[in-house]
């Protein structure tokens, strides 16, 4: 079945048009939510999330955006306010603070091979509101209206928060590089 | 900032370069997606039973028969069909004591004019059996991976049943239901379950699955 058999046989119920919609797009839904959230109980419960809105929003989809965007825009939606709802996630909030206390960058003559980990780490450390344009456009290679739909704010909100979040990675970079 | 922060900051350009390099890398999951599990729940929350086509959570392109191999094994009797391990123990009296002591909802299902209730009284015979064993596995803090294989296939079967064309009776697809959302827990257990186990033991208490099975059971079979 191609996708649009796909979708109308999930509209009218049929399980196996289901099965199939989902082993299509479910790896690559908990990939991203897995990059998001970090966390596999959580991946796997906003991924069983995703699908289930997507199932039940189904009619909504209109052909506007590929099929694949649309579904990846509900995985960000449940991320994004799942996450809301996890306290866990605020424990794992932590501002740049916490890389203030780096060593002096003048001792280190060559590029360090720990330093994608520290990119990586920096990463982690970004606010949500911040991670996420960096995650979908740097990472996932998604265009800024693409990351305006999936995640409901204005393409400018989107341009600036991309450019704070690398800013403040250059930052985290900086420091790490002091060492 | 300082100005010596600035003069270490790496440029904009080296910065992508940077992000490019580890995108591929960059919080992977540790391994493939949990697949199957993940669509028994999101099958039994998106997809009703009454009118919905039949699939099972299989990757395999037979799965595209398993429902007319469901109405065909209905057909020859699926009584016969056992969970197959010998862990499965039959239901004790001191078991059946405790269920009888807890409150029953009482499932609205006549046998005599069912021509469904046959079929599956065995296969009730069965979920009664695992879920007492799976109790007794819980109330004695052993690990219930090993009741994975026999919750999985017992989880297929209840499926099958559901989407069979005799399971119209709402008490018995209820139950049905229930079963099937307490087996695709057992499913999706972890290895070390233990918090998962009180989890459903929970769950148990909380649907009544037990004395439901075996009030039907001694509805559909008095010897039992």
């Amino acid at each position: 079945m191609d996708e649009r058999e796909l979708i109308t046989g999930v509209l009218a119920g049929d399980r196996l048009a289901g099965r199939e919609l989902y082993d299509a797009h479910a790896p690559t839904v908990y990939r991203l939510v897995f990059r998001m959230v970090g966390d596999p109980e959580l991946a796997q419960e906003f991924t069983q999330d995703t699908f289930i809105k997507v199932f039940g929003r189904l009619d909504t989809f209109r052909g506007d955006s590929a099929l694949r965007t649309w579904i990846h825009s509900v995985a960000v939606s449940c991320v994004l306010n799942g996450m809301r709802r996890v306290r866990r996630w605020r424990q794992r909030e932590h501002g740049l603070e916490a890389v203030a206390d780096l060593p002096d960058p003048r001792r280190v003559q060559e590029p360090d091979p720990d330093l994608r980990d520290r990119l990586k780490q920096a990463i982690d450390e970004l606010p949500l509101k911040l991670r996420t344009p960096l995650l979908l456009h740097d990472l996932e290679g998604y265009s800024h209206p693409e990351i305006a739909e999936m995640t409901g704010v204005p393409e400018g909100t989107c341009k600036t928060r991309l450019a704070g979040a690398r800013a403040k990675l250059r930052v985290a970079l900086a420091a790490y590089a002091r060492e | 900032m300082n100005e010596e922060t600035e003069v270490n900051q790496p440029d904009e350009e080296r910065l992508i370069e940077m992000l490019e390099d580890v995108a591929d890398d960059y919080r992977l999951p540790p391994g493939d997606p949990p697949l199957d599990a993940m669509w028994a729940t999101i099958e039994a929350r998106a997809f009703p039973r009454a009118g919905g086509a039949k699939v099972l959570p299989l990757r395999t392109p037979w799965r595209r028969w398993l429902p007319l191999a469901a109405t065909l094994a209905i057909g020859v009797g699926l009584g016969r069909w056992t969970v197959g391990s010998p862990s499965v123990t039959p239901p004790s009296v001191e078991s059946g004591q405790e269920a009888a002591a807890t409150a029953v909802r009482p499932v609205s299902y006549s046998t005599g004019d069912h021509p469904f209730a046959g079929v599956a009284t065995d296969y009730l015979e069965q979920s009664t059996a695992f879920i007492l064993t799976l109790t007794t596995e819980i109330r004695a803090g052993r690990p219930l991976r090993q009741s994975v294989p026999q919750a999985r296939d017992l989880l297929a079967t209840t499926r099958l049943l559901l989407d069979a064309p005799g399971a119209r009776d709402q008490g018995l697809n209820n139950l049905l239901e229930d079963l099937e959302l307490l087996l695709a827990q057992i499913v999706q257990l972890p290895s070390e379950a233990a918090p998962e186990a009180n989890l459903i033991r929970e769950a148990l208490a909380q649907r009544e699955v037990l004395p439901r099975l075996q009030l039907l059971l001694a509805d559909a079979h008095p010897s039992y």
